[in-house]
C-alpha cells in the first residue's frame, strides 16, 4: 500500500477533461506559430491523399508537409489574398489526367477554385473555375471540392460547396461545367423562404463514398451532417436539431468500416461516427492549449495509419494513431 | 548552511544538497557496527547480503536527503536578431540589415540553431519567436518608425528566450535611440547571461539640412509687423528656397517671382534668416519655415525632410471673441442673435468645422457647444476642449437639446471631466433606461483586438449608469457563443470594462446563436429603448429571418459595422448581408474598409449608444425653472426665468464645487457654472430653441441672460502689461514672465500666478513660477516630445498701498519641431561596441559569411533538471524490504511443494514431513503437560503456534526469525531463546512464549 501511495504522485492519474473527454494521445507534433516553411498562422484546410499531406493556413500560405517531420516540401501563397484566405484543400487526379495529382484549393473569398500540378514546384495555378454571383455554376464563398472518379481513376465529377447566403453543393462534370446543384440557405434546418426542402448553414466540407454512392456534406452551423446521392438526393441526417451530437463540425475524412471522422470546430474534439447508423465510435481530445488538447480545430485526415489533427487556434498539427479502430483512408471517389 | 553550498555533479546526476553525502561515512559505519552485532546469529551469506542491501539503503537516503536530480545538457543555440527600422537608419542600410542576418545565419546552421526576429522602431515587435524553421526574416508590421527604442526591443528579445537554447542576442542597429535606455537593456542582458553582439550600422549625413528653429516674438498685437528669424544648419555649402506658412498656408515672400518662397544659398554650419511678416488675425498663430532643395542640389545630401521644416507661435491681441458650433443655423439663431446684441463678436461654425488643435480653439475667448453630439467632434478635438479650459483658460457653454450631454453622448468623454454637472442621471432617479447589447466579431487587422476593445469601451462608456449593457461573443473553447458581460446595469463601468479586456475575438462561424442571446438579453431587460450592434468582417453566416423579425416585433433596432469586410465591392456578399440586417431591423450600417476609418469606430459606437439614451431627455408640460438663490456672478439681477418644458437630465456634482443656479422638476440641475482649472465653464440643459425653451426669445432679459454668461466664461484679457519667453533647453523649457503696470510700467512684484502647460500629446503638466527678480517670474516644464507647448497663465497682485487689485490672463507657446529621430546626422557606433563589452558580446563582422554568429563559446548551456528523489526513496525502500527478506525469510522448499501441491488440486492431508515433525512433538509435549498449569498453557500456545507458523512476532527483536521445520535452520536458537526469556512477556500470546513452553516441555521430555 506504501508503494502504491509512492507511486500515485508519479504516474498521475489519466483523469478525463471538465467537458468528459480525454486529451489525446500525441504521437509528434508538426509545426509551430511563425510564417516560415512548416510554420502556420492559423491554419484552416488539409487535405491528405495519394501519400501527400497539404495545409493552408490565413496568410494564404500552402504548403506540402512531410508526414514524418513536418518540414515543407512544398511552399507558395496563392496568386492574390487581400480579401480574403482559402479555407478548404483536396488531393485527387488531376481533370483529363488521372496520372497527375492535383491539388484543388477553395479559393472562399475570391470565389473560385485553384487547380494546383503538385508534381510540378510551380506555384502557380494550372487551371481555374467560378466566379461570384449566386447563378448556376457561380460561388459565393467556396469552403471545400470533393472528386469523383471513374473506374480508371479518371475524374468524372467535381463538387465544390459554398457558404455566403449562398449555401449549397454544386456539381460540375469533368470539363468543368456545371450539371446541377442542390441545397440552399436555412438557420435551423428552416428555409428562408418557408418552402419546404432541406438547407445548409455553412457546408464547410464535404466528402464522397463512392462504394456507397453518397456525398457527404458538414453542415457546420446546422451542428449535423448530411448524406446525399451523388446527385444531390437526401439520404439522412445524422445529428442536428435536438441532438448535441455534433458542435459545429467543420472537417470530415471518411475512413474504412463506412466510417467518418469529424473535426468539431465548437466542440474542440474528433469524433468517429459510423455512418449508417450516426452511432459515435469514439471522441477524442478536449479544449486547451497542451499537447493533446485543441483549439478550434478544422480538420482531421487519415494517412499511413495516422491521424493529422489540425489544431488551427493552437497554430500545429497533433499526430495521432488512428483511434478505435485501424483507420485507412477509404479514398471513395477521389 | 547547507542549502548553500554549491551543488555537486556526478555523471548524469546533480545533487542539489551535496552536504547531505557526507552522512553516509558515518552511517556506514555505525550501519557495519551494529550489523556485526545483530546478524551475527545468521548465516556468513545471508549476513553479507544484509549488510550489503542496508549499506546500499543507508546510501540511497542520504541520496534523496541529498535532493538529487537527473541532469540533461542542451546543445542548441538561440540568436534573436534585434533589427533598427527606425528612421534615423538609411533604408539601404536597413536592407542590407535583413540581408546580412539571412546570410550569416546559413553559415554553419544545423537543426540545433534557433533564429528569432525583433525589430525595434516606436515599439519593438516580434516576428518569429527562436526557431529552428525561421531561415529568411520577413518583418512584416513594424509600427511607427518616428522614434528609437531599442531598449523595448531588447526586452522583447529577451523575453522570447527558450528554455532550453543558450542565447545570444544580434543588435544591429545605427545606435541612436529616442526612447528608453539601451544601457539599462544591456544591464538587463548581462544579468541574464545573454551576451549582445552587435553589427554598428555606420553612416554620415555629409549633406544634410535641418531647419533649426524658427523665433518669433511671443506675442503681438494683431496687424503688428513682426521678424520671424529662421534658423538653419547645414553640412555642406548648397542653396534652395525657404517658404513661411502661417498656419498652414504659405504666404507669398517674392511677390516677383511665381514660386512661393524665396530663394537661399547655405553655408556650413549656422544659416540665419530674418523674415517681416504682417499678421492680421487674432489669437495664436503658428508660423513655420520649411527649406526646400533646390533640384541640382537634391540627392547629394540632404536625405532626411522631416527635419526641414520647424516653427514657432506668436499670440496676436486683438478683440475678444467667441465660437459658436452648432449642426444647424437654426440650432444656434437665437443664442448668436442675442450675443450680437450684446456687441459680443461671434463665430458661427458648423461642427464639422469645428477647430481641430489647441491653437486653433485657443484663438477665442470662449466656445459654446449648441445641442452638438459627442460624436461630431474626434476624441482629439474633445481633448483639445478639455485643455483648451482647463490649461488654456478658455470658456466653455454646452447648452442643451436631444443631442447633447448625456443624451448626445458626451458621458465618459473627456469634456465631461470640465462640465460642471454630472451627465450620469442620479442612483436613485426613476426613470426609462436603455439596453444595448453588443455582438464582437473578430477584427481581421493589426491591432484588431485593440480597436475592438476600444470600441467596446466607447460604447459602454458613453451609456449612463442606469443603462443596460451586454456583451455577446463566439468563445473558441466555450465552442458557442456566450455572454462576455451578461446583459446588466452598466454602473460605474468597472465591470464592464473587465468584461472587455478579456474579449477573445472568437472566430463566430454564424451570428444566430449569438444574436438569439443577444435578443434574449435585450428582451428580458427593464428597458424603454433596446438596441444591438453587430461588429464583424462580415462572412459569419447571419441570423434567421425569424429571429430578426422577433427583433422588430420588440421594437429592437440592430446596427452592423461591417469592419474590412473580406469583399469591399458593391456585389460584396458581406455587405449586402450587413446592410440587409440593418434595414430589415431598422438599425444602420457602417462600413469600415480603410485604417483611417477604423481610429471612427469608437465615434459610431457612441453615435449608436445615443440610440438608448433618449431616456435621458425629460420632455412634458412647461414648468417654471426654480433659482436657486446661490451667490453667482452671471445671475447677478435675474429675478426669474421664463419656463421650459424640456432639458436633458444631469446630476449634481459631488464634489460641491460647481454652483447651480436654477432647478427644474426633481431638484434636477437647469444652468449651473463652475472654474475648472485655469478656465470656467457654464452648463444650461434646457435648449436655445423654441422646440424646449418657446418663451425665452420674447423675454426681455434674454439678451442679457447670455450675454452676463457668455462674459463670464470668457478668458479676461487682463489688466497688467505681461511679457512671456520660453526658451528650450534639452529636453526642458524655461519660462520667464514679466508683470508690469501698463500706465506706469512700474514692476509687479508678489504676484501669484497659476500657469498650465498643454502637451503635444493631449497631456497636461502644471508650471510653478517663483519670482526671480522684480517683476520676474521663472517656471520650467517638460518639453521633450515634439509638437507646440502652450502655455497659460493666470495672474493675480494686489497693491499693498492702493489695495488695487490686478488680475488677467496670458499664453505663450513654444514648439519643438521634429522628433530628435530626424536630428542624428551620424551612427552611435561607440554606444554599440560599450554594449558588446558590457555584456560578453561581440562586434561582429561586416561580413556575414565570417560572422560566426551561432559562436558557442563562453555560452552556458542550458541544463534541464528532473527531480529523482522519490525514486531514490523507493528503491531505498525496496532493498529495505530486500533486507528484511534475507534476514527473516527462509524459503521452505517443502512448505513450497506442498503448496503447489494444494495449488494442483492434491489432497491437503498429504502434510510435510516437517509438519508431521511438529505434530510429533506437540503431542508429547501434550501428554506430558496435561497435569500442570505450564504444561496447560504450553499445549495451548503450541496450538496457537501452529496455527499462525509463519506469521511474524510484533515484538520480535531484529534477530532472524527462524522457520518451524526447516531444513538447516536449528529449531531453536539457543542463544537468541535465552535473551528473549529475559524479556519482559507483558503479552499471553506470542512466538516468544511458544518456544519457551517448548523449550520447558522438551526439557521435561529430556528429563523423563
Amino acid at each position: 500500500m506504501l508503494i502504491a501511495a509512492l507511486l500515485v504522485p508519479i504516474t498521475g492519474c489519466d483523469e478525463p477533461a471538465p467537458d468528459g473527454n480525454s486529451a489525446l494521445r500525441v504521437k509528434r507534433i508538426l509545426g509551430e506559430p511563425g510564417k516560415q516553411p512548416g510554420q502556420y498562422m492559423y491554419p484552416r484546410g488539409i487535405a491528405a491523399d495519394r501519400g501527400q499531406l497539404w495545409v493552408v493556413d490565413k496568410a494564404a500560405r500552402v504548403q506540402r508537409l512531410d508526414p514524418e517531420t513536418g518540414n515543407a516540401l512544398a511552399f507558395f501563397q496563392t496568386p492574390i489574398f487581400a480579401q480574403g484566405k482559402p479555407t478548404g484543400l483536396t488531393v485527387a487526379p488531376m481533370p483529363g489526367d488521372a496520372s497527375q495529382t492535383a491539388l484543388y484549393v477553395a479559393d472562399t473569398h475570391y470565389n473560385r477554385i485553384l487547380i494546383y500540378d503538385t508534381d510540378s514546384q510551380a506555384a502557380e495555378p494550372v487551371a481555374e473555375f467560378g466566379s461570384y454571383g449566386t447563378g448556376p455554376g457561380q460561388f459565393v464563398y467556396p469552403t471545400d471540392i470533393a472528386v469523383l472518379t471513374d473506374d480508371a481513376g479518371e475524374v468524372e465529377r467535381i463538387y465544390v460547396s459554398e457558404y455566403g447566403g449562398n449555401d449549397r453543393v454544386s456539381i460540375f462534370d469533368k470539363d468543368l461545367s456545371f450539371i446541377s446543384s442542390f441545397g440552399t440557405f436555412g438557420v435551423e434546418h428552416e428555409r428562408e423562404d418557408g418552402e419546404e426542402g432541406f438547407v445548409f448553414d455553412r457546408p464547410q466540407s464535404i466528402e464522397i463514398d463512392k462504394a456507397a454512392g453518397e456525398i457527404v456534406v458538414a453542415d457546420s452551423c446546422n451542428h449535423r451532417i448530411g448524406r446525399f446521392t451523388l446527385d444531390g438526393e437526401l439520404i439522412a441526417w445524422l445529428g442536428g436539431a435536438g441532438s448535441d451530437l455534433f458542435r459545429y463540425p467543420y472537417g470530415l475524412d471518411l475512413v474504412e468500416g463506412r466510417g467518418v471522422l469529424v473535426a468539431e470546430y465548437g466542440g474542440n474534439r474528433i469524433r468517429h461516427v459510423e455512418l449508417e447508423t450516426g452511432t459515435t465510435l469514439g471522441v477524442y481530445g478536449t479544449s486547451g492549449r497542451e499537447q493533446g488538447e485543441l483549439a478550434s480545430p478544422w480538420g482531421a485526415v487519415v494517412l499511413g495509419g495516422e491521424v493529422f489533427v489540425l489544431d488551427s487556434g493552437n497554430n500545429r498539427i497533433q499526430v495521432i494513431d488512428s483511434p478505435a479502430v485501424s483507420l485507412t483512408q477509404n479514398g471513395g471517389g477521389r | 548552511m547547507i542549502a548553500s553550498l554549491a551543488s555537486l555533479v556526478i555523471g548524469p546526476i546533480e545533487f542539489a544538497l551535496p552536504a547531505w553525502l557526507w552522512l553516509f561515512v558515518p552511517a556506514a559505519v555505525f550501519v557495519v557496527l551494529i550489523g556485526r552485532k545483530s546478524l551475527s546469529a545468521i548465516g556468513s551469506g545471508s549476513r553479507r547480503a544484509a549488510l550489503f542491501f542496508r549499506l546500499i539503503v543507508v546510501a540511497l537516503i542520504v541520496c534523496t536527503l541529498a535532493e538529487p536530480s537527473l541532469r540533461e545538457e542542451s546543445d542548441k543555440l538561440a540568436v534573436t536578431a534585434v533589427i533598427d527600422m527606425s528612421r534615423s537608419v538609411p533604408m539601404a542600410k536597413q536592407s542590407v540589415a535583413e540581408e546580412y542576418v539571412n546570410e550569416a545565419a546559413a553559415v554553419n546552421r544545423s537543426r540545433k540553431e534557433l533564429l528569432g526576429h525583433v525589430t525595434a522602431t516606436r515599439d519593438a515587435r516580434s516576428h518569429g519567436i527562436p526557431s529552428e524553421r525561421q531561415v529568411m526574416l520577413d518583418a512584416g508590421d513594424i509600427g511607427s518608425t518616428d522614434a528609437t527604442n531599442l531598449e523595448e526591443a531588447m526586452r522583447v528579445a529577451l523575453a522570447i528566450r527558450p528554455e532550453d537554447a543558450a542565447y545570444r542576442l544580434m543588435l544591429i542597429t545605427d545606435g541612436n535611440e529616442t526612447d528608453g535606455s539601451l544601457l539599462a537593456a544591456a544591464e538587463s542582458a548581462r544579468a541574464m547571461k545573454v551576451p549582445v553582439d552587435v553589427l554598428p550600422l555606420t553612416y554620415r549625413y555629409e549633406g544634410e539640412v535641418i531647419v533649426e528653429r524658427v523665433e518669433t516674438p511671443m506675442n503681438a498685437r494683431m496687424g503688428e509687423l513682426i521678424n520671424a528669424r529662421v534658423t538653419i544648419q547645414s553640412t555642406r555649402r548648397t542653396k534652395g528656397a525657404l517658404t513661411i506658412l502661417i498656419n498652414g498656408t504659405p504666404i507669398d515672400l517674392d511677390p516677383q517671382s511665381d514660386a512661393l518662397g524665396v530663394g537661399v544659398e547655405l553655408i556650413p554650419g549656422s544659416n540665419t534668416f530674418e523674415v517681416p511678416l504682417g499678421v492680421t488675425k487674432r489669437g495664436p498663430q503658428e508660423i513655420s519655415a520649411v527649406f526646400d532643395p533646390s533640384d541640382d542640389e537634391r540627392g547629394f545630401g540632404d536625405v532626411i525632410e522631416e527635419n526641414n521644416k520647424a516653427g514657432s507661435i506668436t499670440f496676436f491681441s486683438g478683440e475678444g471673441r467667441v465660437l459658436v458650433l452648432s449642426e444647424s443655423p437654426q440650432e444656434s439663431a437665437e443664442l448668436v442673435s442675442a450675443l450680437e446684441a450684446e456687441r459680443i463678436g461671434v463665430d458661427l461654425l458648423m461642427a464639422d468645422q469645428a477647430p481641430v488643435s489647441l491653437v486653433e480653439f485657443n484663438a477665442y475667448d470662449a466656445v459654446v457647444l449648441c445641442n452638438v453630439p459627442a460624436y461630431a467632434f474626434s476624441e482629439q478635438q474633445q481633448q483639445a476642449m478639455k485643455q483648451y479650459v482647463e490649461d488654456g483658460g478658455g470658456g466653455l457653454v454646452m447648452t442643451g437639446g436631444p443631442s447633447s450631454f448625456g443624451a448626445g453622448g458626451w458621458i465618459g468623454s473627456p469634456v465631461e471631466d470640465v462640465l460642471p454637472v454630472q451627465l450620469d442621471p442620479p442612483q436613485t432617479r426613476q426613470m426609462p433606461r436603455g439596453a444595448l447589447a453588443l455582438i464582437m466579431h473578430s477584427i481581421e487587422m493589426p491591432e484588431g483586438v485593440y480597436y475592438g476593445k476600444k470600441t467596446a469601451e466607447a460604447a459602454a462608456g458613453a451609456l449612463s449608469r442606469l443603462d443596460y449593457v451586454g456583451i455577446v461573443e463566439y468563445a473558441g473553447f466555450g465552442g458557442g457563443s456566450e455572454w462576455v458581460y451578461p446583459m446588466s446595469l452598466r454602473g460605474d463601468g468597472s465591470a464592464v470594462r473587465a468584461a472587455i479586456n478579456r474579449l477573445q475575438f472568437g472566430d463566430m462561424p454564424d451570428m444566430h446563436p449569438s444574436a438569439q442571446l443577444a435578443y434574449d438579453g435585450l428582451v428580458a431587460a427593464d428597458a424603454g429603448q433596446r438596441h444591438a450592434i453587430i461588429v464583424t468582417d462580415g462572412d459569419p453566416s447571419p441570423p434567421s429571418r425569424a429571429l430578426l423579425q422577433k427583433y422588430v416585433d420588440a421594437g429592437i433596432t440592430i446596427s452592423t459595422v461591417g469592419v474590412f469586410p473580406h469583399s469591399g465591392g458593391p456585389n460584396s456578399p458581406d455587405l449586402k448581408r450587413l446592410k440587409d440586417i440593418a434595414e430589415f431591423t431598422g438599425g444602420r450600417y457602417y462600413g469600415i474598409t480603410t485604417s483611417t476609418q477604423l481610429a471612427t469606430i469608437p465615434k459610431i459606437f457612441i453615435k449608436e449608444a445615443q440610440t438608448v439614451k433618449r431616456s435621458l431627455i425629460w420632455e412634458g408640460n412647461t414648468f417654471e425653472p426654480t433659482l436657486t438663490g446661490m451667490p453667482s456672478a452671471p445671475m447677478t439681477g435675474v429675478g426669474a426665468v421664463p419656463g421650459i418644458r424640456g432639458y436633458v437630465v444631469t446630476a449634481d456634482r459631488q464634489d460641491g464645487l460647481a454652483v447651480t443656479t436654477i432647478r427644474g422638476p426633481q431638484d434636477d440641475p437647469i444652468l449651473a457654472h463652475w472654474q475648472r482649472g485655469l478656465g470656467r465653464v457654464v452648463a444650461f440643459t434646457g435648449d436655445t430653441t423654441t422646440r424646449w425653451s418657446p418663451q425665452w426669445s420674447g423675454w426681455s432679459g434674454n439678451r442679457s441672460f447670455w450675454g452676463e454668461h457668455i462674459r463670464w466664461v470668457m478668458r479676461p484679457t487682463g489688466s497688467a502689461e505681461a511679457r512671456t519667453r520660453i526658451e528650450q533647453i534639452g529636453d526642458e523649457s524655461v519660462l520667464v514672465v514679466d508683470l508690469a503696470k501698463p500706465d506706469t510700467g512700474e514692476r509687479i512684484n508678489f504676484a501669484t500666478i497659476k500657469g498650465r502647460v498643454a502637451g503635444p500629446d493631449g497631456d497636461s503638466q502644471e508650471v510653478v513660477l517663483r519670482q526671480d527678480g522684480p517683476g520676474r517670474y521663472v517656471g520650467r516644464f517638460d518639453s521633450s516630445n515634439p509638437g507646440s507647448y502652450i502655455v497659460g497663465l493666470r495672474y493675480v497682485s494686489s497693491d499693498n498701498t492702493t489695495g488695487a487689485r490686478t488680475e488677467g490672463s496670458v499664453q505663450a507657446a513654444v514648439t519643438k519641431p521634429f522628433t530628435d529621430e530626424f536630428r542624428a546626422l551620424e551612427d552611435n557606433a561607440g554606444l554599440l561596441r560599450q554594449i558588446a563589452e558590457r555584456t560578453g558580446g561581440r562586434v561582429l563582422n561586416p561580413d556575414p559569411q565570417l560572422a560566426n554568429i551561432w559562436l558557442r563559446d563562453g555560452l552556458e548551456m542550458p541544463v534541464s533538471r528532473q527531480p529523482v528523489f522519490l525514486t531514490c526513496a523507493l528503491i531505498a525502500l525496496g532493498f529495505f524490504l530486500l533486507d528484511v527478506a534475507v534476514r527473516r525469510v527462509r524459503l521452505d522448499l517443502g512448505v513450497l511443494r506442498a503448496v503447489g501441491t494444494k495449488a494442483f488440486g492434491k489432497s491437503a492431508a498429504q502434510e510435510t514431513e516437517s509438519v508431521r515433525n511438529l505434530r510429533e512433538v506437540r503431542a508429547k509435549a501434550q501428554a506430558k503437560m496435561a497435569s500442570s498449569k505450564d504444561r496447560q498453557e504450553a499445549a495451548a500456545a503450541a496450538k496457537a503456534a501452529a496455527k499462525r507458523k509463519f506469521e511474524a512476532d510484533p515484538d520480535a527483536s531484529d534477530a532472524p526469525l527462524d522457520v518451524v521445520g526447516g531444513d538447516s535452520a536449528p529449531l531453536v536458537n539457543k542463544g537468541e531463546q535465552k535473551k528473549q526469556t529475559q524479556k519482559p512477556q507483558e503479552k499471553g500470546e506470542g512466538l516468544s512464549r511458544l518456544l519457551q513452553a517448548k523449550q520447558r516441555a522438551k526439557d521435561e521430555m529430556d528429563q523423563d
